[in-house]
């Protein structure tokens, strides 16, 4: 049962973390973007989309470069917490968040710059400091933006394979996510085994997207 | 009391605003394109001015000379936008008391109940925006502005979308709030009609300077009270 169980609450506590941390990365650089000229714009944008078309082993072997124990980061992290994440829970968590970001990112970049200007503005004049316009005005116009990033970044996490077992390898009961217990076993031959893990994966995959297609078109229908 | 003195360089020319305003309804009125919004734009720190002073009742809004740029929420200035910019995603009871907040102490600071009643705007607390005529938008657009307690009202093109029936009923109403709050206004319009709301009316003129650039002020032209409504202003180029 442990076989079964596992994977899919280290690919759920994996998915959960890391498209909160997208979502928050996400938004703030989307925010950035849409507002302000920084030179170079065009470099910047390409670079923060890049793991989006990238094969996810060399996004991994990326990470692995920075994040292990002799990387510049990885030797940062060691000196100032001591600690070491490749090969461990946040390893895989990193892992999805650098291949969720993209997605979040040209979401909600979409969603912020179909935001009306004036509507921010008028929040200004009536008396609402930066935050309270972005929480109450921006965030809430640009809400069918993020939720489709949101769906979008956690279905990635959630079947993210190549990145996450250059970086966090497959021990099971730490880091063995859905998709790597799936391999393994078909690798094993015990295909058996990874049926209702499959069958677990398809029916969530298929509910997320059915609820999302349906949510997608009442927020059409209420905004005509 | 509000004073203006600034210039502000668009591609295309130089708008220069030079005019102070008490208690009265003050009209900018010139063509479309010509400068008017964006000086509602600069009073209410939208925009930024290149030179100049802004001045609210003896408070320094922006100074080039001193670098003060006051951010819009602080500059008590209410401003109905053209397009009435109301909240889309928030219903009109969210929308109208956004900027409100309860006085301390009793004063006889505006409730919402009050200019909920003033505008006749009621029935539509539960409405979103988008089932809302462009009358209805415009008095949610008022109350909004007006429950945000502003020492200014600033109003683009405020009748401009509505037919001439709502036209006339509106105009009766902005005369009544003016007068019953003795808030100034500043208005501007492209149409002579709107223009006659004003106590002082001041016209955009075209001139161009030594290096030739043309430069747009506000000049006062007491004619555009009295004269017949209902034209379209052009630019006097002078």
């Amino acid at each position: 049962m442990d076989n079964f169980i596992e994977p899919i609450l280290i690919s759920l506590k994996i998915a959960f973390l890391a498209t909160m941390a997208a979502f928050v990365i996400g938004t703030a650089c989307a925010r950035l973007m849409t507002r302000v000229n920084l030179p170079g714009k065009e470099v910047i944008e390409t670079l923060l989309t890049l793991p989006m078309v990238l094969p996810p082993t060399v996004v991994g072997f990326g990470l692995l470069l920075l994040l292990g124990r002799n990387g510049p980061l990885g030797k940062l992290l060691a000196a100032l917490f001591h600690i070491q994440v490749v090969f461990t829970l946040w390893g895989a968590v990193i892992a999805a968040v650098v291949v969720a970001f993209p997605l979040v990112y040209i979401n909600v970049r979409a969603g912020l710059e179909k935001v009306d200007v004036n509507q921010e503005r008028a929040a200004r004049t009536l008396g609402a400091g930066e935050l309270k316009v972005f929480f109450t005005i921006t965030l809430p116009l640009a809400w069918p933006g993020l939720v489709s990033g949101i769906v979008l970044a956690f279905t990635r996490s959630l079947g993210e394979f190549g990145a996450t077992l250059m970086v966090a390898g497959s021990i099971p009961g730490q880091t063995q996510t859905i998709p790597m217990a799936v391999y393994f076993s078909v690798m094993n031959g015990d295909t058996q085994d990874a049926m209702p893990l499959v069958t677990c994966v398809i029916a969530f995959s298929f509910f997320l997207l059915l609820w999302f297609n349906w949510w997608s078109r009442k927020m059409i229908k209420t905004r005509r | 009391m509000l004073e203006a003195h600034f210039i502000k360089h668009l591609p295309e020319f130089t708008v220069s605003a030079d005019f102070s305003v008490n208690e009265e309804i003050l009209v900018l009125s010139g063509p479309s394109g010509s400068g008017k919004t964006t000086v509602l734009d600069c009073l209410a720190g939208i925009q930024n001015p290149d030179q100049g002073v802004i001045r609210l009742n003896g408070k320094t809004l922006f100074s080039s000379s001193t670098g003060t740029n006051i951010h819009p929420s602080q500059r008590h200035m209410g401003y109905i936008f053209q397009d009435y910019a109301l909240f889309q995603h928030r219903k009109v009871k969210d929308n109208v008391c956004y900027g409100w907040r309860k006085p301390k102490t009793n004063t006889s600071a505006l409730s919402p109940e009050e200019v909920v009643a003033l505008l006749k705007i009621e029935h539509l607390m539960e409405r979103y925006p988008d089932q809302l005529s462009g009358g209805e938008k415009q008095r949610v657009a008022m109350a909004r502005g007006l429950l945000s307690t502003p020492s200014l009202l600033l109003l683009d093109e405020p009748l401009s979308a509505l037919d001439k029936s709502l036209r006339h009923s509106l105009r009766t109403e902005l005369e009544q709030i003016h007068r019953k709050w003795k808030l100034p206004f500043v208005l501007v319009t492209h149409c002579n009609m709107e223009a006659r709301l004003g106590n002082v009316v001041l016209t955009a003129e075209k001139t161009v300077n030594d290096s030739g650039q043309f430069i747009i002020s506000f000049q006062r032209n007491d004619k555009a009270i009295e004269s017949p409504g209902g034209k379209t202003l052009r630019l006097v180029t002078r």
